[in-house]
């Protein structure tokens, strides 16, 4: 057991299992048991057993709150957040005052967008440990949901100085210059997490769009990502009006002509670059 | 704790069928709002509350923001027979037409900003595409549209009378 314990905690899931498979005088009435193996198989994505392995443990030791986490986890993965809210809860009647479990709640609430709760979850944590990573996390989640990028920015920071090399904060950074319209310093967020976690897909794919941005026949729409669309067709409208309003009525004509090309170009351009460039990757 | 009762227990999954009620994208409520205007804007936006699990503990905004712009779109339309206004504002029909399109506009700004989070959440955790507007924001804009035109004709009508 201690060695399945070992290669789970150096995130081997594959091997946890041999060891757990090939293992001989192994308690199957301990509860951990089935934690070390549903757990193993959360990580490899076999869902399915890991929910079934998780329940067994529980029939064992229904107080277990390692599996009560890997509960809410699978259920979580599913989309099933009445079942996840349910053993996350009994995990919390357990133990009220554990920062990560409060910020796994709040994170689940999050997900059921219920962002009013989550936060005051992430400050009963924060009042508990305040320097703990979970809370960091969890607080620059929060923040991403709730399109607070200012907020975004510093947790995502706090994160890197931390540690400099977790992927997460720099995923976070990367989404937070990107929505902030700092298109190149997203991709260098983006690419510094796909570097220290190559088996991700869903990083190897963001930073692969963060670069398709960089190509120069986007460059002329870098200025409209910084703007924003609303505050772009407001702040063109406006001078329009000016413009018509003080008599200089051909100007408008031109101007309007000439934004309404610009808009034309971001809506068939990104597209259709990003379509050529990911078929010329493959 | 209150915190630590339970409040997702209500909550549907993303199941079998979420291919077919993926999200609306919020750009093409944009075109919605300028060409169909309070009505269509509204509808498709609580719609898409649906598709993004916003509780309706949040979604009945969108109703009273919706109520508020037609109420505001019904004045507008009939103000030239409540007061006099200046010439430039009565010889043409552009400058009403313009505000009760400023005021959709103004509308789904703060439909926008209620669906956002719900967004954010929806492309962190599941990671899914959106679905586009055309087929549901044109019968939105034509169908509804033509509702809307004939209630605020009907309810400045009925606001003017009141008036005299």
């Amino acid at each position: 057991m201690a060695l399945a314990r070992h290669f789970l905690s150096i995130d081997q899931p594959q091997r946890t299992l041999e060891t757990l498979a090939n293992g001989s005088g192994l308690d199957l009435e301990d509860w951990e048991f089935w934690y070390l193996r549903g757990q193993a198989l959360y990580q490899l994505n076999r869902y399915d057993e890991a929910l079934g392995t998780a329940r067994n443990g529980l029939s064992k030791e229904p107080e277990a709150i390692p599996l009560l986490y890997l509960l809410c986890n699978l259920h979580a993965q599913q989309g099933d957040l009445a079942a996840a809210e349910a053993h996350l809860l009994n995990a919390l009647r357990l133990n009220p005052e554990d920062p990560v479990l409060l910020c796994r709640y709040a994170l689940l609430l999050g997900q059921g967008n219920q962002l009013d709760k989550a936060s005051q979850l992430v400050s009963e944590a924060a009042r508990n440990a305040p320097n703990h990573p979970m809370v960091a996390r969890a607080r620059a989640t929060l923040a991403y949901f709730k399109g607070d990028d200012h907020a975004l920015l510093d947790h995502s920071r706090e994160i890197l100085a931390n540690d400099p090399e977790d992927v997460f904060g720099h995923y976070m950074l990367g989404a937070t210059l990107n929505g902030m319209g700092d298109v190149r310093g997203a991709e260098r967020q983006f690419t510094a997490a796909a570097r220290l976690d190559p088996e991700d897909q869903i990083i190897i794919h963001t930073a692969r769009q963060a670069r398709y941005q960089l190509h120069p026949l986007l460059w002329p729409l870098i200025p409209a990502y910084r703007i924003g669309t609303i505050r772009l067709w407001v702040g063109a409208i406006i001078i329009v009006i000016v413009l018509n309003t003080l008599g200089f009525s051909q100007a408008a004509s031109t101007f309007s002509f000439v934004y309404l090309a610009y808009c034309v170009y971001s809506w068939i351009v990104p597209p259709l670059l990003r379509w050529w460039l990911h078929r010329r990757a493959q | 704790m209150e915190l630590l009762s339970p409040s997702l227990q209500r909550y549907t999954p993303y199941g079998a069928g979420a291919e077919e009620a993926r999200p609306w994208t919020m750009d093409g409520q944009l075109w919605i709002a300028f060409f169909g205007g309070v009505i269509p804007v509204t509808v498709i936006a609580y719609l898409n509350t649906r598709r993004l699990r916003i509780p309706f503990t949040q979604s009945w905004k969108m109703i009273a923001a919706g109520g508020v712009g037609l109420c505001a779109v019904i004045l507008i339309t009939a103000l030239p027979c409540l007061v006099s206004l200046p010439a430039f504002l009565t010889t043409s029909t552009l400058p009403l037409t313009a505000a009760g399109r400023l005021i959709a506009l103004l509308v789904y700004v703060y439909l926008r900003r209620l669906q956002v989070s719900a967004l954010r959440v929806y492309h962190w955790y599941y990671h899914g595409e959106l679905s586009s507007l055309w087929g549901a924001g044109l019968a939105a804009v034509i169908i509804l549209g033509l509702l809307q035109l004939g209630l605020i004709d009907w309810a400045a009508w009925l606001l003017a009378g009141m008036w005299r």
